[in-house]
């Protein structure tokens, strides 16, 4: 019991406190760093493998919960389950591919060090995340991976890298409200914020449902943001701004999962109780299917019409976890259902092979330098490596047999079909044959046909080994994966009734595979044959591309409610004027605005005699406030 | 409840700051109005004894270090740019990107 609780802390210590020694080896030697930075990642990733086999052994119950005190009745503590030691031994896998892989991709940046920095604080606070025993350090780690997102995707330090990260953190924050709303109702109820207590809690059955209701609503919001699901998908594009390896490792493989870990957590603890999922069942699980399927088709045809190569794959991971969404909106029976395994097993394939993708879209982009598929094209015989790396990718991710979407794949739609929906199943396998259109649309734009004339100016080379050599292994897990299912599938304790054969056997497959003949006979009239039809529609002025153009208009409306609120500051600031613009202040404000519209304020008085003015009245303020709590405090006058 | 309704004013006055100001300091201390109205409900409204006090010293002290930096960062933007108005800088930096754009 004791060597597994003490890896899973040190599991998410290591990469927290390695992160600070980041800046200090870069001082001296820029090797140093890179390789200290692979070393500690690999640690890492020998770490999380080290929780596996007392899990394998176990129940499936979690292990578990030691626990440091560190405010009165707040302790921080580790929770050791399969669910939490499934994502960390994903996030240590891909934080040491990830690792190796700047190598090549940053190689010759400038501001290595904050990188490395923020990768290594990243990697720990996302393994906090998942293994939290308590609701509170889940909560602040989930805010530590948010900021390491925005930190990481203005690494650029150009205007639209800057506007996109500002973008992310705000659209997160969303969701991060609801989110922490449901922790302070959890808290209240259960007077605890563990997550060993609520299980107590909701088994003791002190709990007001309609209470609980409303939590799961305000959990499955905070998922919505961080996972880019509808209506808050949009950020995920914007995030493309970040390095390639950022993407591969945030918003492909793991950052974006944890609004799929949270869910699945919260599946989890609700099943104790199974009045609470019958409660659950009209109205929470049906939202969460109708949100992950209505995401999954909007991100896929959205994937068809982007130009950037990094925006299908963005798109790509929006569409792939409304799948995830549609498993868990599927276990209508708590944790026991098929729905509930098959999503998470579908979130470990997707990383291999969105991992894959970022991975090759690096290598493509560090090669000829930029992201437009429109300037790539008969790049097979440059990059014959990529080329044939890519061919699995696409395979994988359009679900063929026997790689590991066709697996994790066909168990979701499986899942759904069992809930019965008709409209639900009819989408699923719509948005599976649009994903293997995107796949094969980009798949032709960057290898297939003639070089472009971007190409012939510039010598194109094959990525360099550092940067091959992580995307073979994922390719390799692409492979494999899906045939480990029953592994898998001990590993977390799940009974699934059909065995590996059966995938095959069932009647989605058919269904499914006769879906791709029609779609890959469109793809290849258009792209091998010179068949303009769908180039026409998609070129053309009609409903469909202007919608699609505008990616259904939800940026459009964010940037409404936005010019919006800039009207009223504004017009708050006229009527403060005209209110008070007799004041010194303010006088400033008036005479600059008379004498240049649209431009505000200049200083009259110098900035260093207001600015103390206002540090004073700050800090006065400060210690006012402070002695009031202090003294109400202590003589205990509540409220 | 007057800690609640003191808090809502506090609240009230940091958002209309946010909201009238272009200035980034009076936009920080909006921020920091708000803050502190935040942390006030924390105290005042502890269910368990202790816990919320506790919590006002580490608020308290994370506050202060992040005016701290904050403060540096405003006025190494005043003196880069000349002006610390919110606008004026937007601007400067939105010309500054189009114009690097041109030269690409």
């Amino acid at each position: 019991m004791m060597l597994e609780e003490f890896s899973a802390w040190l599991v998410w210590v290591i990469p927290l406190f390695a992160s600070l020694f980041v800046p200090l080896i870069g001082k001296y030697s820029d090797k140093a760093r890179n390789y200290f930075v692979v070393a500690i990642a690999a640690v890492t990733a020998a770490l999380a493998l080290s929780l596996v086999p007392s899990v394998w052994n176990g129940t499936g119950q979690a292990l578990t919960t030691g626990s440091v005190s560190w405010l009165p009745g707040i302790s921080a503590g580790v929770y050791i389950d399969p669910l939490s030691v499934l994502f960390t031994c994903l996030i240590g896998f891909f934080a040491l591919i990830i690792a190796v892989y700047s190598i090549g991709y940053m190689k010759g940046e400038d501001g290595l060090s904050r990188y490395y920095y923020l990768i290594l604080l990243f990697i720990g606070s996302m393994i906090g995340l998942v293994l939290a025993d308590n609701m509170l350090q889940m909560f602040i780690f989930w805010e530590m991976v948010g900021l390491c997102s925005y930190a990481l995707i203005s690494f650029w330090y150009k205007p639209e890298s800057i506007r996109a990260g500002v973008k992310v953190f705000i659209m997160t924050r969303i969701g991060d409200i609801a989110l922490l709303a449901a922790i302070g109702i959890l808290f209240l109820m259960f007077n605890t914020l563990s997550f060993r207590g609520v299980i107590d809690g909701i088994q003791t059955g002190g709990f007001n449902m309609d209470y609980m209701v409303i939590v799961a609503f305000l959990v499955l919001g905070g998922a919505i943001a961080k996972s880019a699901q509808l209506p808050l998908f949009t950020w995920l594009y914007s995030a493309m701004e970040a390095p390639t390896s950022v993407s591969a490792l945030l918003h492909a493989a793991t950052m974006v999962k944890a609004g799929v870990y949270l869910l699945a957590r919260f599946i989890l603890i609700f099943s104790v109780a199974p009045t609470l999922i019958s409660a659950l069942q009209p109205l929470w699980f049906p939202v969460i299917a109708w949100i992950g399927v209505l995401t999954a088709i909007v991100g896929a045809t959205l994937a068809l019409t982007t130009t950037d190569i990094k925006g299908v794959l963005a798109y790509s991971t929006v569409s792939q976890i409304g799948f995830m969404m549609a498993g868990l909106g599927a276990a209508i029976d708590g944790a026991a259902s098929v729905g509930w395994f098959a999503s998470l097993f579908h979130m470990v394939s997707h990383a291999f092979f969105e991992g894959l993708g970022f991975l090759l879209a690096g290598g493509i982009i560090h090669a000829i330098g930029t992201r437009d598929m429109r300037l790539m094209g008969g790049l097979r015989k440059a990059m014959p490596i990529s080329f044939a790396l890519m061919a699995i990718m696409i395979i994988t991710t359009s679900g063929l047999p026997p790689f590991a979407a066709f697996f994790s794949k066909g168990l979701i739609i499986t899942s759904v079909t069992d809930t019965g929906n008709l409209l639900q199943i009819i989408l699923l396998y719509a948005t599976t044959a649009i994903t293997f259109a995107y796949v094969v649309r980009m798949f032709s734009l960057v290898f297939m046909g003639k070089e472009s004339e971007h190409l012939q100016k510039q010598h194109v080379h094959e990525a360099p080994r550092v940067m091959l050599v992580p995307a073979f292994i994922l390719a390799g897990f692409c492979i494999i994966w899906g045939l480990s299912e029953p592994l898998v599938a001990s590993f977390m304790h799940v009974n699934l009734a059909e065995g590996l054969l059966g995938a095959f056997m069932n009647i989605e497959t058919p269904i499914f595979l006769s879906l791709l003949i029609p779609t890959g006979l469109i793809a290849y009239y258009t792209y091998y044959k010179g068949y303009k039809g769908v180039r026409n529609v998609a070129a053309g002025k009609n409903p469909l591309s202007t919608l699609l153009n505008h990616a259904y208009f939800f940026d459009d409306a964010y940037n409404l409610i936005g010019k919006g609120l800039t009207g009223f500051s504004e017009g708050l600031t006229r009527v403060e004027n005209a209110l008070f613009g007799r004041y010194p202040d303010n006088a400033g404000t008036r005479v600059s605005h008379a004498a240049d519209p649209g431009q505000a304020t200049t200083l009259k008085r110098g900035p260093s005699s207001s600015f103390r003015n206002y540090v004073a009245a700050a800090v006065v303020g400060f210690i006012l406030i402070a002695v009031l709590m202090i003294l109400t405090g202590a003589l205990g006058i509540g409220v | 409840m007057d800690f609640v309704i003191l808090s809502l004013v506090m609240l009230g006055i940091g958002v209309y700051g946010l909201l009238t100001n272009r200035q980034l300091l009076k936009v920080f201390i909006s921020i920091e109005l708000i803050a502190t109205a935040a942390t006030l409900n924390f105290v005042m409204l502890a269910t368990s004894q202790g816990l919320g006090q506790a919590f006002l010293i580490l608020a308290f002290s994370t506050d202060t270090a992040v005016s701290g930096v904050i403060l540096a960062l405003l006025v190494i933007v005043s003196k880069k740019y000349g002006t610390s108005d919110m606008g004026k800088i937007i601007q400067m930096l939105q010309d500054k990107g189009t114009s690097e754009d041109e030269v690409q």
